[in-house]
C-alpha cells in the first residue's frame, strides 16, 4: 500500500536509527521528539542528513515493541510535549543491540579494507 | 541487505497487541500525533529564531527540516494500526452513511430481509427442537420400539401394531440383542382418598422400563425386579405433574399410601418433570397410550395365554449391535411366532429407533413448513436484490467517480459487498428479534400434539443458524451488484448519460428475472397455502355423522374392585341414564364404549352368512362397541335405514345390531341390509340381525376414511369378557347451555356412586375442535406464510415498476409532449407490470403443478391441483400486481413534459 517504497528506502537507516534514538534516551534520559532528532543531529556533527519527520515512525516501532514508553510533559519553554524514555527491556536491548550493530560494522570494514 | 528487522516472537505479540489496540483509539491518537507534530515545529521555530532568524525563515527552516509533515504522519498511522481492519471501517462507516441517506430502501430492504430471516429463523428453531434434538432421555439413542407389522399389501398394510402378552414373552425368548426390554400397556386409575375422585391415564410397564432410558427417579426409586410379581405390585411412580398438582409437591411422599381404583398403592419414586413416555404425541394411533403419562405402576402379570395386542415393547439396545443384527434376531422370532401361531404367519417384527419414532407424527407438517419459509426468504432475497440492483445502476456516476479518482475495482466491489452485508446485518437482526416474537406465539397457540413445542426457543444453534442465513443473504444479493460494478467504464457511464431511455442493459433483465422468479413462487407458496385452507374447511364441513352442538360428553370409569361383573356395571349405567334423563335440562342422554371423536373402538373378525369369504380372502373384519338406546339421537346421528337401538332390544330379546354406511356398502352391496345377520368370528356366539343403517360416525379425525363398524346394545352383551365394559362414555344431548349442566352431572353420578369419578367431561365441539388442532396450527402459519410473500411480492412489483418509470421519465414526457394520451401511457406501464406478472403466474402455475402433489397426504376434500384454487390464486396474484404497477403508472401519467427534459 506504498508503504514499501519508503521502507526500502529507509531499511539501511531503520536499525541505525533505532540504535541511535535507544542509544540517545540511555545517555540524555526521557527526551521529547524534537530533542532526540536535535540531539542525533548534533552526535552525527551534521554529517547526517535526517528528515527529522523519520523519527516519528521510528519512536512509534520502538515504542510498540516496549523498549521505549512515552508521557506527555512540559518542554524547558513550556509547551506540552511528549517525552520518551527507556523501559526495562529496551536497557537490555541496546546491549544486543549494539552488538550487533558492531559485528554488522566490523563485517563491513572487512569489505573496505584496501587489503590483499 | 545489511540488515532486517526481524522481530522475536514476544515482539510480534506487543506489536500486535499495540496495533490492535490503536484500532479503538485512532481519534485520540490521531490528536495526540498532530499536537506532537506541531510541537515539534515549534520547538524546533523557536530554536530557530533563538539563532536569529525572523519568525517566517525560522518557521520554513523547521518545515524543511522536518521532512513532509502529512508523509509522516500518514506513514505513522498506518505503521500504527491495521490498515486492512481501517479500510473495513471505512467502508461500514461509508456504507452506512449511504444507508442513512437513502432511507427509504433502507427501511424496505431491512425489513424484508427481516421477515424472511425472522420465519426461517423461527421454524428452524421448531425444527431443531422437534426433529433434529433427541429425546431428553439418557438413553434415547440405544432405544428402539418394537412392533407386528403386516406384510406389505396386506390388509394391514405397514400399519405398526402393538404386542399381547404371549407374543411379549415369545420376544423375549427369542431375541439376544437387547440388553432389557419393557412392556407397557395404558390403563386407567381411579385416585380416591384425598379430595374428588379423579380418573388419571397411566401406564403399566415391566420392572426395566425406566433403566432401558436411563432414567432417575427425582425422589425415591422405580421398579424393581420385586414389584413386577403378581401380588407385590401395588407401588406406584408418579410423574412429576401429579406429584405437583394433586400432592403439593410433598418432599415426603416417598412411602405413603394412595388410593388407586379402591386398593392402597405405596408410592416408591417420582419421576422428574421432563420424563412423561409414552405420550400420544410420539406413539402411532394404533397403540392406546395417554395424553399425558401420570404414574407408571408394575405390569405385574400371572402368565395366561388369551389377551388383546395392547402393549407396547420398547428396549435397550447393546451398544455393540447394529441394526442388522437386530433385524436378523427379530427374523429368529418371526420363525418361532409362525410356529406357534400358525395362522398368524403374515405378521413380522420390526423395530424403530426411540428418536425416529417420536418425531413421526410430527416430521412432515414440518418440513413441509420449513420448504415453505425458504420459499419465503428466497422470495425476500430476491426483492432485496432487486432493490440493491437498482440502486447500483443509480449509483452508477458516483462510482464511475471513484474508479476515476483511483480505486481499484477490488476495493470499490468490496465497498459494495460491505453495504450488502451491512445491509443484511440489520435485516438479520431485526429478523432475530422477528423470530423470537414468532417463536413466542408458537409456543403459545401451537398444538399440543406437536412434541417439545414448549422446548423451543433461541439458542446457540439457531443464532448460528441465523447468522449464516443471513450471510448467505446478504452475499447473495450483493453479489450482482458487486459484479455488475467491474464493467462500470467510465465511457460507457457517460453514454449513459444521453441514453437514460434505453432498456437494454442487463440489469435490468437481471431485476426482471429476479421479479419473475419471485412471483412464481409467491404464486405456489400461496397455493400451497390456499389448499390447506381448503381442506380445513373441507374437514369443517366434511359429514361427521354427528351433531355437536349442544352435547356434553363424559366418562364414567368404574373401579374393578366394586364393579367386576358385566351385569353390575351395565346395571350401573342404566341407573345413571335414567337419572340424567329425568332432568329437565336434558333433551335425550345414552352412552357407547366410545363417544364420536374420541378414538376408535376395538375391532374383531366378524361371520356374515350372507357374504361367504373367499379361501384365502382377507377375512371380513368390523369395529365392534356396545351403545345404549337413545345414543344415537342424542349425538345427532342420521339414521339410514331401520331403527336406532331400542329399550325394546334386552338380553331375552333377538340380538340385534345397527351397522353403519360403510359396512352396508362392503358386506352387503345392492341389498338391503335390513333382516341380514351378522354375528362375531366365533362361531359359539349367535348371529345378530341388523336392524338399523346409520351414516358413518368419524373416530379420531374429521379426515379420516370410515371403516366398516357394528353397534350392539349393552344389554345383549353376550360375549361378556369383551368389549370391555369398565368405562362408558356417556352423551347428552342439552336443552339449554350445555356448561351449566357439568355440575348437575357430577351431583347425579355422585349420589349413585360417589367412588366413580366423572371423567373427561367436556362438550362434543370441544373433542371436535381439539383433534384440528395440528391442521388449525399448519393452515394458519402457512397462511401467515403466503400472506408475507403476497406483500413481498407486491413490493417487488413496485420496486420494479417505479425504477423503470423513473428511468423512462425523459421518454414519457416526450411523448406527453408529443400529444400522446395519458390513458395510453397509463396502459403502457401497466402493460410492463402485467407482461412481468403474467409471466411470473405462467412459471408459478407449472412448478405448482409440479409440487403440490407432494403435499397430497395433507390435504382432505381437495385435489392438489384443485382448479378453483389455481384459478383464484392466479387471479388474486395478478390483482395484486396490478395494483402494485398502478401507483408508479399514476405518477407516470403526472409527469410534467416541461420538467422530464429539463432534467435531462
Amino acid at each position: 500500500m506504498g508503504q514499501t517504497e519508503s521502507q526500502s528506502k529507509s531499511d539501511v537507516l531503520q536499525g541505525t536509527l533505532d540504535l541511535m534514538v535507544l542509544k540517545t534516551l540511555e545517555s540524555m534520559g526521557p527526551l521529547h521528539g524534537y530533542g532526540i532528532a536535535r540531539r542525533i543531529e548534533q552526535v552525527s556533527g551534521d554529517s547526517l542528513s535526517l528528515n527529522q519527520g523519520t523519527i516519528y515512525p521510528a519512536l512509534l516501532r520502538l515504542e510498540q515493541r516496549g523498549w521505549i514508553k512515552s508521557e506527555w510533559g512540559v518542554s524547558e519553554t513550556n509547551r506540552r510535549a511528549k517525552f520518551y524514555s527507556l523501559s526495562r527491556i529496551g536497557r537490555k536491548q541496546i546491549e544486543m543491540e549494539t552488538e550487533n550493530w558492531e559485528r554488522i560494522a566490523a563485517t563491513m570494514a572487512r569489505f573496505l579494507a584496501p587489503s590483499n | 541487505m545489511i540488515r532486517r528487522q526481524t522481530p522475536s516472537g514476544s515482539d510480534r505479540l506487543r506489536i500486535l497487541l499495540s496495533r490492535i489496540s490503536a484500532l479503538f483509539r485512532r481519534k485520540r491518537l490521531d490528536a495526540e500525533l498532530e499536537e506532537e507534530l506541531r510541537t515539534h515545529i515549534a520547538l524546533a521555530t523557536e530554536d530557530n529564531t533563538r539563532r536569529g532568524m525572523s519568525e517566517q525563515r525560522a518557521l520554513r527552516a523547521a518545515l524543511r527540516s522536518f521532512g513532509g509533515v502529512t508523509q509522516t504522519a500518514e506513514v505513522y498511522r498506518l505503521q500504527r494500526g491495521m490498515p486492512i481492519f481501517e479500510v473495513l471501517l471505512q467502508d461500514i462507516r461509508y456504507g452506512f452513511r449511504v444507508l442513512r441517506k437513502s432511507p427509504g430502501f433502507f427501511l424496505i430492504a431491512a425489513l424484508t430481509l427481516a421477515l424472511g430471516i425472522g420465519a426461517s429463523t423461527a421454524v428452524f428453531s421448531l425444527v431443531d427442537t422437534i426433529v433434529l434434538k433427541p429425546l431428553p432421555y439418557p438413553n434415547a439413542r440405544q432405544t428402539v420400539v418394537l412392533w407386528h407389522t403386516g406384510a406389505i399389501g396386506s390388509f394391514y398394510g405397514d400399519e405398526r401394531f402393538p404386542w399381547s402378552q404371549d407374543e411379549f414373552r415369545l420376544l423375549g425368548a427369542s431375541v439376544t440383542s437387547f440388553q432389557q426390554m419393557a412392556g407397557f400397556k395404558a390403563d386407567a386409575f381411579n385416585l380416591t382418598g384425598t379430595g374428588n375422585a379423579e380418573l388419571l391415564e397411566g401406564e403399566r410397564t415391566s420392572a426395566d422400563f425406566f433403566t432401558i432410558f436411563g432414567m432417575q427417579p427425582l425422589l425415591g426409586r422405580t421398579f424393581a425386579r420385586d414389584d413386577d410379581r403378581p401380588g407385590h405390585e401395588h407401588v406406584v411412580v408418579l410423574s412429576h405433574r401429579l406429584w405437583s398438582t394433586r400432592f403439593g409437591a410433598d418432599a415426603g411422599i416417598v412411602g405413603k399410601s394412595v388410593d388407586l381404583n379402591g386398593s392402597p398403592y405405596t408410592v416408591i419414586g417420582v419421576m422428574p418433570p421432563r420424563f412423561t413416555f409414552p405420550t400420544t404425541d410420539v406413539m402411532p394411533a394404533t397403540l392406546n397410550v395417554p395424553k399425558e403419562t401420570a404414574l407408571w405402576v408394575p405390569l405385574a402379570e400371572a402368565p395366561s395365554p388369551a389377551g388383546s395386542e395392547d402393549r407396547g415393547v420398547v428396549a435397550r439396545v447393546q451398544s455393540s449391535v447394529g441394526g442388522i443384527q437386530i433385524q436378523q434376531d427379530l427374523n429368529v422370532f418371526d420363525l418361532n411366532f409362525a410356529r406357534q401361531f400358525p395362522r398368524a404367519r403374515n405378521f413380522h417384527a420390526v423395530f424403530v429407533p426411540l428418536t425416529q419414532q417420536s418425531v413421526e407424527n410430527s416430521k412432515r407438517p414440518l418440513l413441509l413448513l420449513l420448504a415453505s419459509v425458504i420459499a419465503v426468504l428466497l422470495i425476500a432475497s430476491a426483492n432485496v436484490a432487486g432493490l440493491t440492483l437498482n440502486r447500483s445502476l443509480a449509483r452508477r456516476k458516483e462510482l464511475t467517480l471513484r474508479a476515476a479518482l483511483g480505486a481499484g475495482s477490488l476495493r470499490i466491489m468490496s465497498q459494495l459487498m460491505t453495504e450488502s452485508l451491512l445491509l443484511a446485518f440489520m435485516g438479520g437482526a431485526l429478523g432475530v428479534i422477528f423470530g423470537v416474537v414468532a417463536l413466542n406465539l408458537a409456543r403459545r397457540y401451537g398444538p399440543s400434539t406437536i412434541p417439545h413445542l414448549s422446548e423451543a426457543g433461541m439458542d446457540l444453534r439457531v443464532l448460528a443458524f441465523a447468522f449464516a442465513i443471513t450471510f448467505l443473504s446478504g452475499f447473495l444479493f450483493g453479489l450482482g451488484p458487486a459484479l455488475g460494478s467491474r464493467r462500470v467504464n467510465m465511457i460507457e457511464a457517460l453514454k449513459e448519460r444521453s441514453q437514460r431511455s434505453s432498456s437494454g442493459a442487463s440489469a435490468p433483465r437481471v431485476r426482471n428475472a429476479l421479479l419473475v422468479g419471485q412471483i412464481a413462487m409467491a404464486l405456489v407458496l400461496v397455493i400451497t397455502a390456499g389448499l390447506l385452507v381448503r381442506t380445513f374447511y373441507q374437514m369443517l364441513r366434511a359429514n361427521s355423522g354427528f351433531a355437536a352442538d349442544k352435547v356434553i360428553a363424559f366418562t364414567l370409569p368404574l373401579s374393578p374392585l366394586n364393579y367386576s361383573n358385566p351385569d353390575s356395571m351395565a346395571r350401573l349405567y342404566g341407573k345413571v341414564l335414567l337419572e340424567l334423563r329425568s332432568s329437565p335440562a336434558v333433551q335425550s342422554a345414552g352412552f357407547a364404549t366410545v363417544a364420536p371423536m374420541n378414538g376408535d373402538p376395538d375391532a374383531t373378525v366378524i361371520r356374515l352368512p350372507e357374504f361367504p369369504t373367499p379361501p384365502d380372502g382377507v377375512r371380513p373384519f368390523a369395529f365392534y362397541s356396545f351403545v345404549a338406546p337413545g345414543y344415537f339421537s342424542s349425538i345427532g346421528a342420521t339414521i339410514r335405514e331401520g331403527r336406532e337401538i331400542a329399550e325394546t332390544d334386552t338380553a331375552s330379546s333377538v340380538p340385534v345390531a345397527v351397522i353403519n354406511a360403510t359396512m352396508a356398502r362392503k358386506y352387503f352391496p345392492g341389498e338391503d341390509p335390513i333382516g341380514k345377520r351378522v354375528g362375531v368370528g366365533n362361531p359359539k356366539f349367535p348371529l345378530r340381525t341388523v336392524v338399523g343403517v346409520i351414516a358413518d360416525i368419524k373416530h379420531s379425525s374429521l379426515r379420516e376414511a370410515a371403516s366398516a363398524e357394528m353397534f350392539v346394545p349393552y344389554t345383549q352383551n353376550d360375549i361378556r369378557v369383551w368389549p370391555s365394559m369398565q368405562s362408558m362414555q356417556f352423551v347428552v344431548r342439552t336443552k339449554a347451555d350445555p356448561a351449566s349442566l357439568s355440575l348437575q352431572i357430577r351431583r347425579i353420578v355422585r349420589s349413585i356412586d360417589a367412588g366413580i369419578p366423572v371423567a373427561d367431561l367436556t362438550t362434543l365441539h370441544e373433542i371436535v375442535d381439539s383433534s384440528m388442532t395440528a391442521e388449525r396450527f399448519s393452515m394458519l402459519l402457512l397462511s401467515a406464510f403466503g400472506l408475507l410473500a403476497l406483500l413481498l411480492a407486491a413490493i417487488g412489483i413496485y420496486g420494479v415498476i417505479s425504477w423503470s418509470v423513473m428511468q423512462q421519465t425523459a421518454e414519457i414526457g416526450i411523448r406527453i409532449a408529443l400529444g400522446a394520451q395519458r390513458k395510453r401511457i397509463l396502459l403502457m406501464v401497466l402493460g410492463q407490470g402485467a407482461r412481468l406478472a403474467g409471466a411470473g403466474i405462467g412459471i408459478g402455475i407449472v412448478i405448482a403443478f409440479a409440487t403440490t402433489r407432494l403435499m397430497a397426504r395433507f390435504l382432505y376434500g381437495v385435489q392438489p391441483t384443485d382448479p378453483a384454487t389455481f384459478v383464484a390464486v392466479s387471479l388474486l396474484l395478478a390483482a395484486i400486481a396490478m395494483l402494485a404497477s398502478y401507483l408508479p403508472a399514476r405518477r407516470a401519467v403526472h409527469i410534467d413534459p416541461m420538467k422530464a427534459m429539463r432534467q435531462e
